[in-house]
């Protein structure tokens, strides 16, 4: 579809105009990864699903905001950290949060089944703060001064939060990864 | 301590220039120490990067208000007036505007001559009096049902969350009953549900989205 092809820098003017379906084609670009990047900072399905309507819907009623259409990304992740900060901040801290759906290991095979599901148990012993940067850098591409601005914080900490994160994961990696290494070196 | 000097998380992400790349890849091929350092941290930081990406459980869609044709338009803009028209509060508040300078304005034409005698300035009062109320008569109901209007509008639009959120529930049950295959013929309700639910947040999609019109130039 010639519409969906078309690209950012011209969809996110039209939708600034008040164009609907332009917003929605940026919408279906975007919704996965940040349905997926909210659910990894409030592991409940319904709340990832109800913050990201939000966020989409603040993108719509601020997007005059955004001056250069190429930080259309970003931008749209500086929203959604807001929108789960705000929630977050609103739950109680007493109520442990749901564990995470299943169904997403299957890219992997029954080896990355097992590392999928440590990388989630160990994405769990990170910080708040630890686990959205390393998301953010490692899951999301994003480079430190993209994460600098969506989180607002200088890029020197967010680097630091990310490899202490790293340490704290390869931590509780290491037996599946070194176990796996050692089939393999059988094999 | 030369092994020290390299920052092999930073090789895995890849933030290091090539420079600095190439210098680790040197090293790596004489030390076998580092190379297992190095393997491990590339192992975390892939494992982390094959996390596959989540579906969301529906698309998200906005919709324009159905006849309304003004978001998808040129503009986003409203005239001042329809603003004014689309605000229950300040249509209001414009209605009692108006009310007071018909009041005043009534007052001031009636207004009695300084030589009037007593008794007929009485009378006069009583007449501006009647006028006024006269005109609060005519113009409160037409204000009031304006404002009550917007009210119940808005009420509507705040009442279609708690609404979604019951529909929610119930297709959560229903979901469940189906993965368990207890019941075949729940298929064609769960598909009505969903039906349903989907169209009702479009609804919430409609009002939330044509009462948040962007908002210009902050």
């Amino acid at each position: 579809m010639i519409l969906r092809e078309a690209d950012e820098r011209d969809l996110v003017p039209r939708a600034q105009k008040g164009d609907v379906e332009a917003f929605n084609v940026l919408v279906s670009r975007w919704e996965k990864r940040i349905y997926s990047y909210l659910l990894r900072l409030s592991p409940d399905a319904g709340e990832a699903f109800d913050l990201s309507q939000e966020t989409f819907l603040k993108a719509f009623q601020n997007l005059k905001r955004l001056d250069a259409p190429e930080r259309f990304g970003p931008w749209l992740y500086r929203i959604a950290h807001n929108e789960a900060i705000s929630f977050l901040r609103r739950r109680r801290p007493e109520s442990d949060p749901p564990e995470q759906s299943t169904g997403r290991s299957t890219a992997f095979g029954m080896a990355g089944v097992e590392i999928s599901l440590a990388v989630q148990q160990a994405l769990k012993v990170l910080t708040a703060e630890q686990r959205e940067s390393v998301v953010l850098k490692v899951c999301e591409g994003f480079k430190f001064e993209e994460i600098a601005a969506i989180l607002d914080t200088p890029a020197s900490t967010i680097k630091s939060r990310v490899y202490s994160a790293l340490e704290a994961m390869r931590g509780v990696l290491a037996p599946v990864t070194d176990a796996r290494d050692a089939r393999r070196t059988e094999e | 301590m030369e092994c020290a000097r390299f920052d092999w998380k930073g090789y895995a992400l890849g933030e290091l220039s090539a420079a600095e790349t190439a210098e680790c890849d040197r090293h790596v091929h004489a030390c076998e120490r580092c190379r297992v350092e190095m393997g491990r941290w590339q192992t975390t930081v892939a494992s982390l990067r094959n996390l596959p990406q989540v579906e969301p459980p529906r698309r998200i869609v906005f919709v324009p208000e159905p006849g309304a044709g003004s978001i998808s338009g040129s503009s986003n803009e409203d005239p001042w007036w329809r603003r004014m028209w689309n605000s229950g509060p300040q249509l209001g508040f414009a209605s009692a505007s108006v009310l007071a300078l018909a009041i005043l304005a009534h007052g001031l034409m009636a207004r009695v001559p300084a030589a009037l005698a007593p008794a007929q300035s009485a009378q006069m009062e009583a007449l501006i009096h009647e006028a006024a109320m006269k005109e609060v008569d005519r113009l409160l109901p037409q204000a009031m049902d304006a404002a009550l209007n917007r009210a119940m509008d808005q009420r509507l639009r705040t009442e279609l969350r708690p609404a979604l959120a019951g529909l929610k529930q119930q297709l959560a049950q229903e979901e469940q009953l189906h993965a368990a295959g207890l019941e075949q013929k729940r298929d064609a309700d769960l598909k009505a549900i969903r039906y349903a639910f989907e169209r009702l947040e479009q609804r919430l999609n409609y009002a939330t989205l044509s009462s948040a019109r962007p908002q210009g130039g902050e």
